[in-house]
């Protein structure tokens, strides 16, 4: 199988507007509570905490980040800024390890793929709901 | 190469051993997957080949089966691997289907390839519908219990010990997950007892024939009465790791990470990322999971008992839910 290119640094803090998602073909399980995702293009296995797994299993492809935030500073009754530092840094390290990346970059892949010439506008660029120095997210495979 | 014709062989060891000029030929097996006779022209490896393949079902008589070709189903065929002298005074060469797969080899060399291939076509023939585990394996009052590891981890010789305490023996090599039932299948080859366990294993000294002097080729047994092909649901896996000097003791192992330290087990992983890794998680569900670094073989059979007596009673307790899958 051909390997991915590895994931450039990652992004420190995450657009809240973003919608992430699994990459297609990382194949995954919970157990117990836990997660426990394998990459092929890597060869590597990856296991989430109960805390983790509720947010991998939280990307849908369609929430945003504020939106997954949200309910789960509301579940577990928790300040949203500080729920907010934990699941970006969680996130962060999944985009850099490959297995998670952002749904909207593969419509930018797409799109350019097909010629279009107004694509979906990069990722990272910061939302009204959390200001702050974002930087885009590498690209992902 | 041309082969003389067959010579049927009776199914035991008792078996006469054939002239050497003449080709001669296991029982037709089936191991997991595979479907495979052995021919030979070496008259003094046939007891060793009718004993090293004893554990396994026989399911025809020298020679019979049907040969690989185009248009028969895998599951179908029988394989057939053989030990030829050749003709060009070669000592010993080695042919599938009557292809030279190892050549020009000396005979110890040439057996101890078809043991390695005999293996590796087994695997390959269970993988498209099975997990297959690089694990031995053991039965007893219905607790299965499951041991991968690395090579030279001590997986023979745990399941060796299990098997001298009286326990089913399965397997030392690959354990076969039914991806529906969750079960082991049986895979009763010979154990391949190395030469650094054979003092702690001295009792199933093998004897001779011993084409290959650095490995014992055990043929397994069984408690009486015991059915040697029935599947087997797991209770235990255990990670055995051998650690000379050290104390031997078990801890217990998260579900996740048993189903990590599982896909290194996994025999072509890579081909079913997903049923594997669902399979695997069913597998931990039903299981009590434990790391266990033996130091001394006794000690690692009482423990792994004591273990299997814990999981019996949770059992009775209704504490383990049979079959619970998430």
């Amino acid at each position: 199988m051909r390997k991915r290119r590895a994931a450039k640094q990652p992004a420190e803090r995450l657009d809240p507007a973003i919608v992430l998602h699994v990459v297609p073909g990382v194949a995954w399980v919970e157990v117990e509570g836990e997660v426990v995702a394998y990459d092929p293009a890597t060869s590597t296995t990856h296991i989430l905490d109960p805390i983790g797994a509720i947010v991998w299993q939280c990307l849908d492809g369609e929430s945003t980040l504020a939106e997954i935030v949200t309910d789960l500073a509301e579940a577990f009754a928790a300040p949203y800024d500080k729920v907010l530092g934990d699941v970006n840094e969680l996130l962060v390290g999944l985009c850099a390890a490959g297995v998670v990346q952002d749904a909207a970059a593969v419509g930018v892949a797409a799109a350019a793929d097909s010629g279009a010439s107004d694509p979906v506008p990069a990722v990272g660029e910061a939302s009204g709901a959390q200001p702050g120095p974002y930087r885009p997210l590498p690209p992902c495979p | 190469m041309s082969i003389a014709p067959l010579q049927a062989s009776a199914e035991t060891s008792a078996a006469t051993p054939a002239e050497a000029t003449q080709a001669w030929s296991t029982p037709t097996y089936q191991a997991l997957g595979l479907r495979f006779r052995v021919e030979t022209d070496v008259a003094e490896l046939q007891p060793y080949l009718l004993r090293t393949f004893s554990g396994l079902e026989v399911v025809g008589p020298a020679g019979a089966g049907v040969p690989a070709g185009d248009g028969i189903p895998a599951s179908r065929r029988t394989v057939c691997f053989g030990l030829h002298r050749a003709m060009d005074g070669a000592p010993v060469v080695l042919t599938r289907d009557g292809a030279e797969i190892e050549g020009s080899g000396h005979r110890s060399y040439a057996v101890a390839m078809l043991l390695w291939h005999f293996n590796n076509t087994v695997v390959a023939a269970t993988t498209p519908t099975h997990v297959v585990l690089h694990a031995a394996a053991a039965e007893r009052d219905g607790v299965g219990v499951v041991l991968p590891a690395p090579m030279e981890s001590g997986k023979t010789t745990t399941v060796a010990g299990l098997m001298r305490a009286g326990w089913r023996y399965l397997t030392d090599e690959a354990s076969a997950i039914d991806p529906a039932t969750l079960q082991v299948t049986p895979f009763p080859k010979a154990l391949a007892v190395d030469q650094g366990s054979w003092e702690v294993l001295a009792d199933l000294d093998p004897g001779e024939p011993r084409p290959v002097p650095t490995q014992w080729q055990v043929p397994p047994m069984w408690p009486a009465g015991a059915d040697r092909h029935r599947p087997v649901v797991p209770r235990l896996i255990v990670f055995p790791r051998y650690a000379a000097g050290q104390a031997t003791h078990a801890r217990q192992v998260r579900a996740g990470e048993a189903v990590r330290l599982l896909v290194p087990s996994t025999f072509a992983f890579d081909r079913s990322p997903q049923r594997n890794l669902d399979t695997l998680a069913g597998l931990v569900r039903q299981c009590r999971c434990m790391e266990l670094t033996i130091g001394e073989l006794g000690e690692a059979v009482a423990v792994i008992e004591g273990l299997a007596a814990r999981v019996t009673a949770e059992a009775a307790a209704g504490a383990v839910q049979v079959g619970r899958r998430g």
